[in-house]
């Protein structure tokens, strides 16, 4: 029987690893995205204002 | 690429939470029959319960590098973005199940062959497969210029895959010590035995899409994080 609780908590281990490493790279790239969308956003929104001031 | 094309989602939310609730369910059921329904392997014990986890484990590992194969094969005739960032999730996947798929065959062995590892065919096979996906993450790692990673990359898988068929047959072409249980028209194997195994193979198939679904989404942000990035050092 231990070889087979080994193997599950291997295969339960390497499972979550993976989903735990991408989830906590996904939640820091959406951090990343939002910064840089906003900023983008707002240099758009600058460049738009000047254009169509008199 | 369009800006928009990486941030529509491809996957409607609902079903992916219902996918992860069925794959949620068939683990806890899966288990359940391993460890109960499944009956005691007169020869080998216990230990032999360890195949309905390795054989649905080499099977999702198979699969994911078909689709590895198929989606390098299909950015090198479309060069579509997507293609590449499926194939390269593809081959993560699947070099993650090879790793437990070897890791669980190691234990198996260590009980019914009285070693960990043995050079045979099948297991040097999976060994130079395992290794040949684990250089593919590695060289589209290190390499900078993204249009000749991606591209060099697809050709690379295209070629790493002749080694699936050959591990995949290698126990029918060469002699082996690996037992061969499912064959083609024979399963040499109880009902219940079969039964557990179908399911097991339906999970880690489902489970494996789950995790190849979150990758996806990894792999997608990252690009769209690539071009706004550009954009930015675009405008200042």
């Amino acid at each position: 029987m231990v070889p087979l609780i080994l193997v599950l908590l291997g295969v339960g281990i390497g499972y979550f690893l993976y989903n735990f490493h991408v989830s906590k790279r996904i939640d820091s790239l959406e951090s990343q995205i939002r910064l840089l969308h906003d900023a983008l956003n707002k240099e758009e929104g600058e460049e738009t204002r000047r254009a169509i001031q008199p | 690429m369009e800006r928009g094309e990486l941030a529509r989602p491809n996957f409607k939310r609902s079903a992916k939470v219902m996918l992860l609730a069925t794959s949620s369910l068939l683990v806890v059921a899966d288990l359940y029959m391993i460890f109960h329904y499944a009956p005691r392997e007169r020869v080998m014990g216990e230990v032999q319960r360890i195949f309905y986890l390795h054989v649905p484990l080499a099977w999702s590992a198979f699969l994911a590098f078909v689709a590895a194969f198929g989606f390098s094969a299909s950015y090198l005739i479309r060069r579509k973005v997507e293609d590449d960032l499926r194939a390269s999730v593809s081959a993560e996947i699947g070099v993650l199940l090879t790793t437990l798929t070897l890791f669980s065959g190691s234990l198996w062995a260590r009980n019914v062959w009285g070693t960990f590892w043995i050079w045979e065919p099948r297991l040097t096979t999976a060994f130079i497969l395992w290794l040949s996906y684990l250089f593919y993450l590695l060289l589209r790692r290190h390499l900078d210029d993204r249009q000749r990673a991606r591209r060099l990359s697809s050709v690379y898988a295209i070629l790493a895959f002749i080694n699936v068929p050959i591990a995949f047959f290698s126990i029918r072409w060469w002699r082996t010590v690996h037992p061969i249980v499912i064959q083609p028209g024979q399963w040499r194997m109880e009902l219940p035995m079969k039964v557990t195994l179908v399911v097991s193979f339906v999970t880690f198939t489902l489970f494996s899409l789950v995790l190849w679904l979150q990758g996806l989404r990894l792999k997608r942000m990252e690009e769209r994080l690539r071009i706004l990035k550009a954009l930015w050092s675009k405008e200042v």
